[in-house]
């Protein structure tokens, strides 16, 4: 799979949002960490190699910023892995 | 539902017990330890494989107006992914559990159950105009998910047992959320033990450890 430094980010911030829908009740994880994680994913060249995984990555920010549902978040980021894994080529 | 109780010198064999006597396998039932000392451990089996009482002709789960649209969506969505699955909506679960049943349905919950979780996420996007303020679906496929809390708490148990034992701390493996969630209620009542996490997602770990007395 292409990029997979940043397949692995994303799959962190995955298990963050994942965390504080499911709540396991044992830590706290704040939206700031949660956009940290996924800043850390677009700090890098891979996402700009396959089409569409930094598009998805920016509406995944842009919808923890929104407050929008965990559920929704995770979906994105599960788009851009997606993208990460088919590895069609920037435009 | 059929339940029974099992007996023997170690919870293991209590459950077996119990199995003999159900006539069932461990995938279809839900333990719950009733007591547990250094002699003896006491469990409660209970059958709980819908597809047999659906067989046998009993009552379909009460309608549910959410829970039917989100059945209707998830059996269109699997429908587009070209997978042949049934969906039904799990009766009396509270939150709402819509169970997918079919053959060769181990894509559909994917490493360590990442797809499983990927699909539980759509969903819950799909259905969250019909559902309230922190309502949630949970998913799951060939009770995967049920299963994977029978075996996370039994290991919960058996670590809970070493710590007694050796009076040692035990770091378990990186789990998912809902995993640890089943560690800690399965641990969460018993006095001579106590459980944390450590480390970050994805790697998060439960600690089952000694508890300490309390300080005077």
């Amino acid at each position: 799979m292409a990029g997979r430094a940043a397949a692995e980010r994303i799959r962190k911030a995955i298990a963050l949002v994942n965390s504080v829908a499911d709540g396991a009740g044992d830590e706290d994880i704040t939206p700031t960490e949660i956009a940290e994680a996924i800043r850390d994913c677009l700090g890098l060249g891979e996402v700009d190699q396959v089409a569409n995984v930094r598009r998805y990555l920016g509406e995944a920010l842009d919808a923890v910023s929104d407050g929008m549902p965990a559920d929704f978040v995770a979906m994105t980021l599960y788009a851009a892995l997606g993208a990460l894994r088919e590895g069609g080529p920037a435009a | 539902m059929s339940s029974a109780e099992g007996r023997g010198r170690t919870v293991d064999e209590a459950v077996d017990a119990a199995l003999i006597e159900l006539k069932e396998s461990r995938r279809n039932v839900d333990i719950k330890v009733i007591s547990e000392t250094q002699e003896e451990a006491v469990v409660e089996v209970t059958v709980i494989d819908n597809a047999a009482e659906t067989a046998t002709g009993s009552a379909p789960a009460p309608a549910n107006g959410k829970a039917e649209v989100a059945r209707g969506l998830v059996e269109g969505l699997l429908k587009h992914m070209g997978v042949r699955a049934q969906v039904t909506v799990r009766p009396s679960s509270e939150p709402i559990t819509l169970d997918i049943s079919g053959r060769d349905l181990g894509a559909l919950i994917g490493w360590r159950g990442e797809t499983l979780r990927a699909l539980q996420s759509v969903t819950n996007v799909m259905v969250g105009r019909h559902l309230a303020e922190g309502e949630r679906i949970i998913v799951d496929v060939e009770r995967y998910r049920q299963r994977r809390e029978h075996t996370v708490r039994e290991i919960a148990m058996r670590a809970a047992r070493q710590v007694k034992m050796t009076g040692d701390a035990i770091t378990l493996d990186a789990m998912q959320p809902f995993e640890r969630r089943a560690i800690h209620l399965a641990l969460e009542g018993d006095p001579d033990v106590t459980s944390g996490s450590i480390g970050e997602e994805p790697e998060r770990r439960v600690v089952v450890g000694p508890r300490k007395p309390a300080a005077e």
